[in-house]
């Protein structure tokens, strides 16, 4: 279950990603997976993504994202302008933003959006 | 003297290889050595039979890229989100949702004009990056891009024609729930060349799902 802070700043992280559409969407388990494997995917492409701290036990894709990883990520989209996804001209963000879509309306989303 | 200046321009050589590798390693502008994952190089299977389909407890859908379906009956809820239609059933449990991809719908989608975005749809199914760019290169990348979505490992991506249309189509299991099935199709109207429809469906069976692509079919109007 995650805390007003945790939706807090996932919304924020999503904004930062997606734009002011993300600003609608209500953030809940279903989120997290799907942010976790966005994540994966920007890990070649985006510093921000590569240098996440390493937490034990966890990779990005996993079902989870830890609490810190969340508050690494949005402090550091609160301390730079820059899109955490700026350079990554691989990753196709609109199937994701369809799946977060699905997410707030608590629909079931089919994992992975991406192979 | 000789002997110095090789040993200079093999000490260039190597300083150019240190900086120049991990900087087009990193920054994914060049898509034809960045896309070099699985799913890049899969395509779909040669046509097949279009699936045989029952209508029996069925509700009909047309939908404004000319075509029409039958999806079943007994939805609860319908949703329209920006360009998705989605039906839910079971309260929740299992979706059925319509996606149109246009210019329109997706301003991201790259302005070249030498493909239309029907003949994205096909690249994406019947093309690789190792196959020539048509002279479109972002809409190309687009397309290779797109592969992603629509491929996965092990599971085959069928494909069948009738009349205009093809369609390409998959079914496969929820990475974090197995028991989960999720399928998708891409429906082409050779008749609509600016958009193209994703089918989705969460908790309906693989025949189900196939059940509901055998009842597409081609809306004709004014003969």
């Amino acid at each position: 279950m995650l805390s007003a802070t945790e939706k807090q700043e996932l919304k924020g992280i999503l904004i930062n990603i997606f734009g002011e559409r993300a600003r609608q969407w209500e953030v809940n388990e279903d989120s997290v997976k799907i942010l976790s494997e966005v994540l994966a995917k920007g890990q070649k492409c985006s510093n921000v993504i590569d240098k996440l701290p390493k937490v034990p036990g966890w990779i990005p894709g996993a079902a989870y994202i830890p609490k810190q990883i969340i508050s690494h990520l949005y402090k550091e989209i609160m301390h730079n302008p820059h899109n955490i996804y700026q350079m990554c001209q691989t990753v196709q963000l609109s199937p994701y933003a369809t799946a977060f879509e699905m997410a707030s309306l608590d629909l079931p989303v089919y994992l992975p959006v991406c192979y | 003297m000789i002997v110095n200046s090789r040993f200079i321009i093999i000490c260039l050589y190597q300083l150019f290889l240190v900086f120049w590798v991990p900087a087009s390693g990193h920054s994914g502008e060049n898509q034809s050595t960045a896309c070099i994952e699985e799913w890049c190089f899969l395509v779909a299977q040669p046509p097949s039979a279009w699936p045989s389909h029952n209508v029996k407890n069925t509700f009909p859908l047309e939908e404004k890229t000319g075509i029409s379906l039958q999806i079943p009956k007994g939805f609860e809820k319908i949703y329209r989100v920006n360009n998705l239609f989605i039906f839910s059933y079971e309260n929740k449990k299992s979706t059925i949702s319509f996606e149109e991809i246009s210019k329109e719908t997706m301003p991201e989608l790259p302005n070249d004009t030498c493909m239309s975005v029907k003949d994205v749809a096909h690249a994406i199914f019947t093309k690789t990056p190792k196959d020539p760019d048509p002279g479109c290169p972002n809409l190309w990348q687009w397309a290779m891009q797109s592969k992603s979505v629509y491929f996965r490992k092990d599971v085959p991506v069928f494909t069948a024609n009738k009349s205009s249309l093809t369609v390409y189509y998959h079914s496969s299991k929820d990475k974090f729930d197995p028991l989960k099935a999720g399928s998708l199709a891409v429906v082409v109207n050779e008749k609509r060349p600016e958009s193209f429809l994703v089918i989705r469906t969460v908790g309906f069976s693989s025949n189900q799902f196939k059940n509901i692509i055998g009842t597409i079919i081609e809306v004709t109007r004014g003969g």
